[in-house]
C-alpha cells in the first residue's frame, strides 16, 4: 500500500477510535446520571443531540474510509450511509416532544447500526441498497411497536396470543426450517433467508412480562413453562446459542417477577441436567464444541473461523487497518459470528471494545430506569431485552474469540442479517415504551401516562417537567413509601401524595442540567 | 415498583461478566497478540503464508534477506546465500524453523497498538555472514553441518547445513534434505561424541572414577556378544580411555551406570529431549534404555545402538562445559541472551573441560589447531554399512567464547574431516573477534 494511503487510514482510524470512546464517555455519564435518578439530566436531547452528531461524524469517516478502500461501489455506500445518517436524524427530530426522555437508547442503536453498516459496506459491498431497505424496516418495526406498546396496555392484552405465536413460530421453524452448520433455524422464502428466533424474541418477552403485573405464583410458574417451550424448541433445532440466550432471559424476567432465588437455582438446575442428559445420549452435540478452547490446535479445521478472526483482530490493533481493506470479510461468517473481530481489524479495536461497553451501558440504563417507567411490566420487558442483547454479545464476541464455545449467534445491531437487525429495534421499543417525562407516580401500571403536554415544544418541556421525574426517581425518597407496602397491589395512590414535596427541593437540578 | 427495581439488579450480573470477560480477552491480546497477528493467515502482513516485509541482517548489517512490497532479496555473496539459507529462511517457505518464521512477528513490526502495519521492521540476527561463507567453502559440498554460538551469550554466530541452494534462485532439485537445517532438525548418531554424556554420568555416579584403571584388550563381551574397540589401548586412566576414545572402557562404565542413569544424564544435559532455540524447539534426538548387561546397553553408551543427536545439542553441551555447567539457550538475534539455565555441576563441568583439553594435547595434536586453546571431542559414528558420520564437537577455553558443533555425513574420521572444517571455521572466528 501506497504510504499517502497508509496515513489516510491511519489518521481516519485514530479519528474513528476518538470518536467512538468520546460517544462511550458521554453515554456513561449519561447512565451515572441515571443511577443517581438525576432524570433532568437524562431528559435533556440537546446533549443526546450532540452525541447523535458525534455518531454521524463517525458514520461519515466510516465511509470515507469504505469510499478510498472500495471507490467502485461509492454509489450504493453514499446511498446506504444517507438513509442512515437520515433514519437516524428522523428518528431524533420526529421523538422530539413525544414525552420521551433523552435519547440515549436509539444512540446507542444507532451507534452500533452505523458500525453494522460499516460491516455490510466492506463484506457486502453489492448489497447496500438490501442493507438500506432493511434498515428502514427496522426503524418502521420499532416505530410501530412504540406506538403499539405505548399506546395499548400491555398489562390486559393479548399475552396468551403472542406466547402462543412465539411456540408456534419456532415449532414451524423446526418443520420447515433449513439447516444451516448444525442449526436448523432458517426458514427461507424464495431465494432469501431469515431466522424466525430473532423475531420470536420480541413475541417472548411481550408474553413473559405483559402479564406480569399480576403477580401470582401461578403466572409464573406458566411462564416458567412457556420459557421451556421456547427453549426446548431452539435445542432442537441445533440453535443452542440462541436457546441460551432466551433462557438467561428467562432467568432476569423470572426472578423480577418471583423475588425467588429457589426458583433460579432450580432453573439453572434443571437447565444444567437437561444439557447433561443431552451430551450423554447425543455426544454428537458436544463434539460440536469440541475444538472449544483448543481451536489453535487445528487452525486449518475446527479452529478455522476463531483462529483467522483473533489473527485479524489483532492484525487491526487499537485504531484498525481501514474499513474495506480487511481480510476477514473473506471468512465465512465473518460479518455475522466474527463481527467483533472483523470490527476490530478494519475498524479497530477501540471503537469494537466501545460497542460491547454501550451496551453494557444500555443495560445499565435500563436496569436504572426504574424511575422513569410507569409499569413493571415495560420494566421487566427492557431488562429482559437488555439481558437478551448481552447474552448474544458475550455469546458473539467470546465465542470467536475461543474463550467461550463458537455457537453462531449474532452481536446485536451490528451482526449483518435482516431478522437480526428487526428482532434488535423490535425489543429496542420495550426500554421506550414504559418511559415518561411526566411521571407522577411511581407504580405496576395503575397509573395512566400523562400524554405529551405540548408537541411544538417538547424541548422546553422537558426541561420544565425535569423536576417532577427526578423526584419520582430519585431513590432516597422513592423508597421509604414504597418499602411500607406489604405486597406491589395498589402502591400508586399512596405512593403519589408521600412524593409531591421532592419535586420543589429538587427543581433547581433539573434547571441547571 | 421499588421491590422491582431492586430485583432488576440481577439484569446487572451479565453485564458484569462480559466486562470481565472483556478484561480476559484484553489480558490475553496483551499475551498472545504477537502470535495471532503473525499467524500466517494474517494478508495485511503475508502473501500465501510469506511475509511481505521486513529486512533481516547479520551481526554487522550485512543485509541476509529482505522483502518489500513482495519483493524479496538475498545476500550479495552467493556463499552467504548457500550458507544461510536454513538459518535465515525461503520467501518459498520451503524450511521450518528459520528466522524468517521465527521472528516474524520481529519483522512485522507489531505492536499492540499499531498491530501490524506492514511496515516491516529490520531485525540484525546474531549470524556472522563472514563464517557463515567460512562454514559453507569448508564443507565444501559434502553434505553435512556446522554451528558455532557464543557460549556466555547464547547467540548463534555461525549456522550451516549443506546441501542448500540459492534461496534467490530456487530449489533446481527436490532431493532429500534440502529443505531440512541439520544443525537443529536432524538427528544423527553421534558416536564417540556421546562418550561426553557417558563420561559426565559416571563422574557424578563412580566416586572412585579417577583411580580406576580400565584394561583394554581390543573388546569386551557381554553374553557371548562382543564389543569391539578401534584399537588395543592396554591400561589406561579414564582421561586416556577417553582421549583414546576407547570403546571397551565407555562400555563397561556403561554397563556400570545402566541405561537409565545415561538416559537421565543425557537428558539433563539436553542431549535427548526437544530444546528450546530462538523461540522454536529442535528435534528431540533419541536415546533407548537397552535391557541391562547386554551389549545394545554397551553400545547405547558409545553413542551407537538407537542413540540420536543433533548437532545443536551437542553444541549446547559444549556451552554448558564451557560456562561452568550453566549454558544459555540458542538465539539468532544479535545482542540478545538465551534463558539461563544449568545443566550439570561446575564440578563436572570442569573435569569434562579438562579432559576435552587432554584430548587435544596428547590425542589430537595442538598444533593441527594452532592459535586455538582448544577442548573437543571427536567422533566417528558407525552406520552399519562402512561408512562413518564425522564429528568434532568442542569450545574455546579463552579467546572468543564460542561453542561449535560440526558433523559431516558419512565424512570418514571425525578428527581429520570434521576437525578440519571446525579449524577452518574457528580461525576466522578466532581472527575476527580476538579481543
Amino acid at each position: 500500500m501506497d504510504p499517502t494511503r497508509t496515513l489516510f487510514y491511519q489518521y481516519t482510524g485514530m479519528a474513528l477510535s476518538l470518536l467512538a470512546a468520546w460517544i462511550t464517555l458521554r453515554c456513561a455519564r449519561t447512565v451515572i446520571a441515571a443511577g443517581r435518578g438525576d432524570t433532568a439530566r437524562l431528559s435533556v436531547r440537546k446533549r443526546d443531540g450532540v452525541t447523535l452528531l458525534l455518531v454521524t461524524l463517525f458514520q461519515l469517516l466510516t465511509l470515507l474510509q469504505l469510499l478510498v478502500s472500495g471507490p467502485e461501489h461509492a454509489a450504493g455506500m453514499l446511498l446506504g450511509f444517507a438513509v442512515l445518517t437520515a433514519g437516524e436524524w428522523g428518528c431524533f427530530l420526529l421523538e422530539r416532544g413525544r414525552d420521551l426522555p433523552g435519547f440515549f437508547p436509539e444512540l446507542i442503536a444507532f451507534f452500533l447500526t452505523g458500525v453494522g453498516f460499516a460491516v455490510a459496506g466492506t463484506s457486502t459491498p453489492d448489497g447496500m441498497v438490501k442493507q438500506s431497505l432493511l434498515y428502514l424496516s427496522a426503524l418502521s418495526m420499532f416505530a410501530i411497536m412504540l406506538l403499539y406498546l405505548r399506546h395499548s396496555r400491555l398489562a390486559v392484552r393479548l399475552p396468551l396470543p403472542a406466547g402462543l405465536a412465539a411456540a408456534a413460530v419456532l415449532a414451524v421453524t423446526l418443520v420447515l426450517g433449513d439447516t444451516v452448520f448444525g442449526a436448523k433455524s432458517w426458514i427461507r422464502v424464495s431465494n432469501s433467508t431469515f431466522q424466525p428466533s430473532e423475531l420470536v424474541k420480541i413475541l417472548y418477552l411481550y408474553a413473559g412480562t405483559a402479564a406480569m403485573d399480576k403477580l401470582s405464583r401461578r403466572s409464573v410458574l406458566i411462564f416458567t413453562g412457556f420459557s421451556a417451550v421456547c427453549v426446548g424448541l431452539l435445542a432442537l433445532m441445533g440453535d443452542f446459542g440462541t436457546a441460551l440466550v432466551f433462557f438467561v432471559a428467562y432467568l432476569v424476567i423470572a426472578y423480577m417477577r418471583s423475588g425467588s432465588i429457589p426458583l433460579i437455582l432450580l432453573a439453572v438446575a434443571a437447565a444444567g441436567a437437561a444439557v447433561a442428559l443431552v451430551v450423554t445420549r447425543y455426544p454428537y452435540v458436544a463434539q460440536r464444541f469440541s475444538s472449544w478452547g483448543h481451536v489453535w490446535e487445528d487452525p486449518l479445521g475446527k479452529g478455522y473461523q476463531q483462529v483467522r478472526a483473533m489473527s485479524a483482530l489483532a492484525a487491526g490493533g487499537c485504531f484498525g487497518r481501514g474499513a474495506g481493506t480487511g481480510w476477514l470479510k473473506d471468512v465465512y461468517a465473518a460479518n455475522t459470528d466474527l463481527v467483533f473481530a472483523l470490527v476490530s481489524e478494519e475498524l479497530g479495536l477501540i471503537p469494537a471494545v466501545c460497542c460491547v461497553l454501550l451496551l453494557i451501558l444500555l443495560a445499565a440504563y435500563a436496569v436504572f430506569s426504574a424511575g422513569r417507567v410507569y409499569s413493571g411490566a415495560y420494566y421487566a420487558a427492557g431488562c429482559g431485552a437488555v439481558t437478551m442483547y448481552l447474552a448474544q454479545t458475550a455469546l458473539n464476541v467470546f465465542g470467536s474469540l475461543d474463550l467461550l464455545p463458537f455457537t453462531g449467534v449474532t452481536f446485536p445491531f451490528v451482526s449483518r442479517g435482516g431478522s437480526s437487525l428487526l428482532g434488535c429495534w423490535g425489543m429496542l421499543a420495550f426500554l421506550r415504551a414504559g418511559e415518561r417525562l411526566h411521571l407522577t407516580a411511581v407504580g405496576t401500571g395503575k397509573k395512566a401516562p400523562a400524554k405529551p403536554a405540548d408537541k411544538s415544544n417538547g424541548k422546553k418541556s422537558a426541561a420544565g417537567t425535569a423536576a417532577g421525574k427526578t423526584a419520582s426517581a430519585k431513590k432516597p425518597t422513592a423508597k421509604k413509601p414504597a418499602a411500607t407496602k406489604p405486597t406491589a397491589k395498589k402502591p400508586a395512590g399512596k405512593t403519589a401524595p408521600a412524593k409531591k414535596p421532592a419535586p420543589k427541593k429538587t427543581g433547581g437540578r433539573g434547571d441547571r442540567a | 415498583m421499588n421491590k422491582l427495581s431492586r430485583r432488576a439488579l440481577i439484569a446487572l450480573v451479565l453485564p458484569l461478566l462480559v466486562l470481565s470477560g472483556l478484561g480476559i480477552f484484553l489480558s490475553r491480546l496483551a499475551l498472545h497478540g504477537r502470535e495471532w497477528a503473525t499467524y500466517s493467515a494474517n494478508e495485511h502482513i503475508y502473501t500465501a503464508g510469506v511475509l511481505h516485509s521486513g529486512t533481516l541482517t547479520d551481526r554487522n548489517g550485512v543485509v541476509l534477506a529482505t522483502a518489500s512490497g513482495g519483493d524479496y532479496t538475498y545476500a550479495d555473496e552467493e556463499a552467504v546465500r548457500f550458507a544461510s539459507l536454513h538459518a535465515v529462511g525461503d520467501h518459498r517457505g520451503n524450511v521450518d524453523l528459520t528466522a524468517m518464521e521465527l521472528y516474524a512477528d520481529k519483522l512485522a513490526g507489531y505492536d499492540l497498538i499499531e498491530g501490524t502495519s506492514g511496515a516491516g521492521e529490520t531485525v540484525a540476527l546474531s549470524l556472522d555472514s563472514r563464517l557463515q561463507a567460512g562454514a559453507w567453502y569448508a564443507l565444501n559440498g559434502r553434505p553435512g553441518a556446522v554451528v558455532v554460538m557464543n557460549y556466555k551469550t547464547g547467540e548463534i554466530l555461525c549456522m550451516v547445513s549443506s546441501p542448500s541452494y540459492d534461496p534467490a534462485v530456487g530449489p533446481r532439485t527436490s532431493a532429500d534434505g534440502y529443505y531440512i537445517n541439520r544443525v537443529t532438525s536432524a538427528g544423527y548418531i553421534p558416536g564417540s561424541v556421546f562418550k561426553l554424556v557417558t563420561l559426565a554420568a559416571a563422574r557424578e555416579h563412580i566416586p572412585d572414577l579417577e583411580s580406576r584403571v580400565f584394561t583394554c584388550d581390543g573388546s569386551v563381551e557381554y553374553y557371548g556378544e562382543p564389543v569391539n574397540c578401534t584399537g588395543v589401548h592396554g591400561e589406561q586412566t579414564i582421561e586416556q580411555a577417553f582421549a583414546n576414545s576407547c570403546n571397551v572402557a565407555f562400555a563397561k562404565l556403561a554397563v556400570e551406570l545402566g541405561g537409565q542413569t545415561i538416559y537421565e544424564t543425557a537428558r539433563k544435559l539436553g542431549v535427548v529431549g526437544a530444546l528450546p532455540y530462538a523461540g522454536g524447539a529442535t528435534n528431540p534426538g533419541r536415546f533407548d534404555v537397552a535391557a541391562r548387561g547386554t551389549t545394545p546397553e554397551a553400545w547405547s553408551g558409545i553413542g551407537q545402538y538407537n542413540d540420536l543427536v543433533t548437532p545443536y545439542a551437542m553444541a549446547r553441551l559444549c556451552a554448558g562445559v564451557a560456562n561452568g555447567g550453566v549454558v544459555r539457550e540458542g538465539t539468532l538475534l544479535a545482542g540478545d541472551k538465551g534463558r539461563e539455565k544449568r545443566i550439570m555441576d561446575a564440578d563436572t563441568a570442569e573435569y569434562l573441560g579438562a579432559c576435552m583439553n587432554y584430548n587435544v594435547v596428547y590425542s589430537y595434536g595442538k598444533n593441527n589447531f594452532p592459535y586455538l586453546d582448544l577442548c573437543a571431542k571427536t567422533g566417528t559414528a558407525e552406520l552399519g554399512d562402512g561408512t562413518t558420520h564425522a564429528w568434532f564437537v568442542g569450545y574455546l577455553r579463552s579467546g572468543p567464547p564460542l561453542a561449535f558443533a560440526v558433523i559431516l555425513e558419512q565424512g570418514g574420521g571425525g578428527l581429520i574431516a570434521a576437525g578440519g572444517v571446525a579449524n577452518h571455521v574457528l580461525q576466522l572466528a578466532n581472527g575476527y573477534y580476538a579481543s
